[in-house]
């Protein structure tokens, strides 16, 4: 089996479109969450997203026509030209039938349901047409990708909700491992919207205030879009043509809660078997990770439980690893959200920073590990370990070392 | 809409049946819907939005309110009272 | 060292049976599914939809409430998976058994119903239990809870291929030591939303009359709605506990057409490349085939499927016998390749393979071994092949068990 690199990154977010730019704002604590823009929110109690403002697909979308691919894929699409130029890859020369593309999503493209629904009850069965069939099917965000790029190896979408873009870092991983494809790009995206923001404004979880992970007075999280992805290569190919090398996916671990569909498991089972297992993959003990990037929504239950799922995990040594979540900058950005937190992962091992959790006042005893509270930290990071937890009791986590 | 205490405890144990299928005969009037009918924090939810929308109760805060009516008596004892202001309003 | 992975159990949900046997027997008969559907008021449209479908007859008197229909299906194929494998709750709770479930949709009626009820009423009542089950996992979610499946737990959406890349990605983990036993399979609900979509796309047979696989013209498929999951086990997993092993999963491939499926030729490639692989990772040569179950639906897609089968086969593509069972059992998209395997492990145990319906042999067709009778078939090997109407193919060896009747 082929150790596996991860070469380039490319993301679509909130806080900035681009490598550069997303990290440096994230060390920066620059917050993307502010008054949702995209639709009415007045017959709402909460105000707050994390949309990608700005947004122009028609860069990116070359071969395809931008206004015939819906949003999550345009932003897929964009983040896989902008990881493929940071690994500096020309699309043109890969081998078409060895470069895959594996992507999560959590609804794929809803805001194709938001337009069939609005035309459906305005003019009933005959004023619909064909784009449930034709683009909302949450597979075309990979296959779209693929086509935009010309490529003919794997293709596969993940929709592990919340975190399918391990699930998709995970695959692709083992994709290049096994000899199946020589490049993967992997990743995820979501695409805001009115269902999405109803859902979960109706669980009651968005915050009411700012997205504080962590904090004593922390009231919910924030929904958020976005695209990232990563390519990964085998370390050898890497090293051959003298590719720059974030980290080496050296692990993951999967698990299943089987308890409730919104809600974590009350010990933190689930995640900890996770976290074991990608240690016991990756054959590294909890002392040798450096830093965790935490699913960290913000809500009291995720961050509390998650806490304690930790300390299950990785013992006394729980209060030595710094966990920062960068949701409170980037909001909950669903599909995309474990993608963008794996590229965190990368650049913290490769630059030797980990971001902050902003927003950080008043400590919680039931989450007093270290989030790195407020301000980037300097660290040298060896290995990085990114989790993520998904409605459905799906839970991911992914380790990420230095070569 | 009637207030009657005894046609809104109907009322509110046919919309726990419809969430939990458990007989209405069987929804004590102050049995604990968490510890002895064994319903979990989603299912209270959607029998809250129920509630809400069977009574057009108007809260903006369900989730804080569901937190503290455990069982029928207290969610019967607080609709009727919820009625009555907002008919006096 | 990679682990063998052979198949314990299968649980089906379709409209022709819930049963491999009955599938089986169902397409044997060259029984149709397919019937005018109530669900698009004022048209013609056929479709295989599982009539008076009751989780209750399969699950016992619980509440289903929480589960939309597509959650249900999936459930109860889960059930019946089990229960034929012979793994009970308590051997389920001991181990941490895992889950692959392919689909399209998840249920696009549940998160289009949650968004319709927003609408109408206002987001503050909308229903918690239609948002939990509108992510496109839920149905996942929902039976691994059901069943206490503890074990690494994914869905996986590549259209009509879903199926066959969930039983793919099962049998790595079970062949890397990531897992012991994985159910796999996949699930899709018949819905107005997606049958009105899919018609608006001029995909669907409007005649009235059932889909001709591999049919001279590419007339249309129809849609229809199912569960399969069939157990997947490592081999020493399986002999421990002394379980027949119906079938050995020997290697699997896939590829994607970038034109996604609008040139033939490219979408045939895709199949050579799928076949081809899965041939290489098992280690098998073309003619060692005797069956192919086909993913034909009487679409746009069999053409390219034909050849694409037919250039990987090579000069064994004349002979092997194929079978196309979308043409009586409908396109059920997630659940397709699943329901395809459930049927070739009928095959198997029975030595026969139901024929192509309605097919009329022609010069020019390049699967020369394509009859529309049935025939008696040694299926020591069998090709099970998904092609999306997007462009992913994915095809996956099956070897006959030695638990299972030759």
């Amino acid at each position: 089996m082929r150790r596996v690199a991860v070469t380039g990154i490319g993301v679509v977010s909130p806080v900035g479109t681009g490598r550069k730019r997303f990290w440096e704002a994230l060390l920066a604590g620059t917050s993307g969450i502010a008054p949702v823009q995209s639709f009415d929110t007045s017959r709402f109690k909460v105000k707050l997203g994390a949309e990608v403002r700005d947004f122009d697909p028609a860069p990116w979308c070359r071969r395809l026509a931008p206004e015939g691919v819906g949003r999550a894929s345009q932003m897929a699409i964009a983040a896989a030209r902008l990881a493929l130029a940071d690994a500096g890859l020309d699309p043109g020369a890969l081998e078409p039938r060895r470069t895959g593309v594996a992507m999560g999503t959590t609804s794929g493209e809803p805001l194709e349901v938001e337009r069939f629904d609005d035309a459906l009850l305005a003019g009933g069965a005959a004023a619909v047409d064909d784009r449930l069939a034709a683009r909302y099917p949450c597979h075309r965000i990979p296959g779209q990708v693929a086509a935009e790029l010309g490529l003919r190896g794997p293709n596969v979408m993940l929709p592990n909700a919340c975190a399918a873009g391990n699930y998709a870092v995970a695959y692709a991983r083992d994709a290049v491992a096994s000899g199946r494809a020589d490049v993967m790009l992997a990743g995820g995206a979501d695409a805001f919207s009115r269902i999405t923001y109803t859902g979960f404004a109706r669980l009651g979880a968005i915050a009411s205030d700012r997205c504080a992970p962590f904090d004593r007075e922390r009231t919910g999280m924030v929904p958020g879009e976005g695209a990232g992805v990563l390519v990964l290569e085998s370390v050898e190919s890497a090293r051959a043509r003298g590719a720059r090398i974030y980290a080496v996916v050296a692990g993951y671990g999967l698990s299943c809660d089987a308890h409730h569909m919104t809600a974590s498991h009350p010990e933190g089972d689930g995640p900890a078997r996770a976290m074991q297992q990608a240690l016991r993959d990756a054959g590294l003990a909890p002392a040798d990770v450096s830093y965790i990037s935490a699913h960290g929504t913000g809500t009291p239950t995720n961050d509390r439980l998650e806490t304690l799922a930790v300390k299950r995990a990785f013992g006394a040594v729980a209060e030595r690893v710094p966990m920062s979540s960068v949701k409170s900058m980037l909001g909950h950005t669903m599909g995309a959200a474990s993608a963008l937190e794996a590229a965190v992962c990368c650049l913290a091992v490769a630059d030797g920073r980990v971001p902050p959790t902003v927003n950080y006042e008043h400590p919680d005893p039931e989450c007093d590990l270290d989030c790195v509270p407020n301000r980037a930290r300097a660290l040298e990071v060896r290995a990085a370990m990114n989790n993520a937890y998904a409605f459905g009791g799906a839970n991911a986590s992914v380790l990420f070392t230095s070569e | 809409m009637s207030g009657q205490p005894d046609d809104i405890r109907e009322r509110v144990k046919r919309i726990i049946f419809n969430v939990t299928r458990i007989p209405v005969e069987k929804i004590g009037d102050h049995a604990h819907f968490r510890e002895e009918l064994g319903l979990d924090s989603l299912s209270l939810l959607e029998i809250g939005v129920d509630l809400d929308y069977e009574f057009k109760l108007g809260l903006d805060d369900l989730e804080q309110r569901l937190s503290e009516l455990p069982d029928v008596d207290r969610v019967v004892d607080f609709v009727d009272h919820r009625l009555q202001e907002r008919a006096s309003a | 060292m990679r682990r063998r992975v052979v198949v314990t159990g299968a649980g089906v949900v379709s409209p022709l049976g819930d049963s491999a046997a009955a599938l089986h027997a169902a397409l044997m008969v060259g029984r149709c599914a397919l019937a005018p559907s109530d669900l698009v008021a004022g048209s013609a449209l056929h479709a295989g939809a599982i009539a008076a479908f009751d989780p209750q007859r399969y699950l016992g008197d619980a509440n289903f409430r929480p589960l939309d229909r597509t959650g249900q299906l999936a459930t109860v194929a889960a059930r019946l998976a089990l229960d034929d494998a012979g793994l009970d709750a308590a051997a389920v709770g001991a181990r941490e058994v895992g889950l692959v479930l392919g689909t399209t949709y998840g249920s696009v009626r549940t998160i289009a119903e949650f968004d319709r009820r927003g609408i109408e009423v206002g987001p503050l009542y909308v229903k918690p239990f239609d948002f939990a089950n509108s992510v496109i996992n839920a149905a996942a979610g929902q039976t691994a809870i059901w069943h206490q499946l503890r074990g690494p737990s994914s869905t996986v959406a590549c259209g009509a291929a879903s199926g066959v890349a969930a039983l793919a990605l099962a049998a790595d983990m079970i062949a890397s030591g990531r897992a012991d036993v994985v159910l796999a399979g996949g699930v899709e609900e018949l819905s107005f939303e997606s049958l009105v979509s899919f018609a608006r796309m001029g995909l669907l047979r409007g005649d009235g009359r059932a889909p001709e696989p591999f049919g001279r013209e590419p007339a249309g498929f129809a849609l229809a709605e199912g569960a399969a999951l069939l157990v997947l086990e490592s081999a020493d997993h399986a002999a421990a506990r002394r379980a027949r092993a119906l079938a050995e999963v020997v290697g699997h491939g896939s590829a994607f057409d970038p034109t996604q499926a609008a040139d033939t030729t490219s979408l045939a490639q895709a199949v050579t490349d799928a076949v081809q692989l899965a041939l290489g990772a098992a280690g098998r040569t073309p003619d060692e085939v005797r069956a192919i179950s086909a993913a034909a639906n009487g679409g746009r897609i069999d053409d390219a499927e034909a050849r694409g089968l037919a250039a990987a086969l090579g000069a064994h593509a004349v002979a092997v016998p194929v079978t196309a069972p979308k043409g009586m059992l409908g396109e059920a998209l997630g659940a397709a390749g699943a329901l395809q395997a459930a049927a070739l492990l009928g095959a198997m145990a029975a030595g026969e393979l139901p024929g192509v319906p309605a097919f009329a042999a022609r010069a020019d067709f390049a699967l020369g071994g394509a009859r529309a009778g049935s025939a008696r078939v040694d299926l020591r090997l069998a090709l099970l092949d998904g092609v999306a109407l997007e462009g992913t193919c994915c095809a996956l060896l099956l070897a006959r068990g030695e638990g299972a009747p030759s």
